[in-house]
């Protein structure tokens, strides 16, 4: 279980904890879509819990803010069971369908979350309409529209090596499309991903070629929002690609 | 029980030491602190077995101020098993494999 949300109080960390224990059996069946995509499961929620962390350090957010960062981070791509195509519309529909989930986070909190994980695909092209500001715990604590900018590009950045299972990878390739097999190699090559306030850049670190088709589309996405985030005063301007040396230890050893 | 790991479980065992007590680790980091009972080449098998096998990571950033490498660090998928493989099988027997200290 994630050992994350520290900056919580201690009421609303068990409501995350709850979701994410409520949650995460389900989302090892969030098919890999072998050969499609890689995980859209467990893994890749747990990472955007981390990168949530990661920002922490860089960026404010209230404690109504990071609660509806956290909840979303698990609940967002369960409509993948489905489809991956709309997927937030499907996730929708299933949280609907099921009302635990908004007994768990509370029925302030449940419109808020399904904003930001309405507005996470960008398909979804109202993100400019969604209020500035919203109330959860207290008045106008949340900035909802931020919030939905800022987890569309959060989500957008788990693109990294963590996404491929290597042994899984390593026993499909060989049967695998080239598109698909394209795909994981893209993954494979990036390394991480760092939000560089002090410069105002997105840092990408690649063993490949900076020319990645996955940070391409990390641009994009980061293109759909950068307005919002400029204009919250977030000073995230650009993405910047670097390629890294590939594994340090092979040449020293 | 100290001689139950396999080096490459050493290894991911100490990264996850560092992870825990929020030092940074690296390679020559980590072959320092190792030293007493691995020689570099062992240590640089393991990582590429434990990458490949994604129970590390490495995120690119600064090691010492100035200088840039791999930080070292357990995987999110994998951090539950580690725990387990750290507190059972590698916390009670550090001190006495590595010295005091490291």
């Amino acid at each position: 279980m994630n050992e994350n949300y520290s900056s919580l109080q201690d009421i609303n960390k068990l409501k995350v904890v709850l979701i994410e224990t409520l949650i995460t059996p389900t989302l090892d069946y969030v098919q890999v879509g072998i050969p499609g995509f890689t995980t859209h499961g467990r893994v890749h929620s747990a990472n955007l819990v981390e990168i949530i962390d990661n920002l922490l350090e860089k960026i404010h957010f209230s404690e109504a803010e990071l609660f509806i960062l956290y909840c979303s981070s698990w609940l967002h791509d369960i409509g993948c069971i489905k489809d991956r195509k709309k997927h937030n519309e499907l996730t929708i529909e299933i949280l609907d369908q099921y009302p635990i989930f908004e007994s768990h986070v509370t029925s302030k909190a449940y419109p808020l979350i399904k904003t930001v994980i309405l507005a996470h695909s960008s398909n979804y092209d109202k993100i400019d309409e969604i209020p500035l500001l919203a109330t959860l715990f207290s008045e106008n604590d949340t900035r909802l529209r931020l919030i939905s900018a800022l987890f569309r590009l959060i989500d957008g950045c788990d693109i990294t090596t963590s996404r491929v299972d290597v042994l899984l990878y390593s026993i499909t390739k060989v049967d695998l499309p080239l598109e698909n097999k394209k795909h994981w190699d893209a993954h494979r090559e990036i390394q991480n991903i760092v939000f560089d306030t002090e410069n105002g850049v997105i840092q990408v670190y690649t063993e490949g070629n900076v020319d990645n088709f996955l940070i391409d589309h990390l641009e994009e996405e980061y293109n759909s929002v950068s307005h919002i985030l400029i204009d919250h005063g977030i000073p995230l301007y650009s993405i910047e690609r670097e390629q890294i040396p590939k594994r340090e230890w092979d040449e020293d050893a | 029980m100290g001689e139950a790991l396999s080096k490459e479980f050493i290894v991911a065992s100490e990264i996850f030491h560092a992870n825990k007590m929020n030092e940074k680790i690296w390679f020559s980091k980590l072959v320092d602190k190792l030293k007493p009972i691995m020689s570099k080449v062992t240590v640089s098998k393991s990582i590429d077995t434990l990458f490949d096998w994604n129970i590390v990571k490495g995120e690119y950033g600064e090691t010492t101020p100035g200088h840039s490498g791999r930080l070292l660090k357990i995987t999110n998928e994998s951090k539950d098993r580690m725990t387990t493989v750290y507190e059972e099988y590698w916390a009670p027997y550090r001190d006495s494999k590595l010295g005091p200290k490291t």
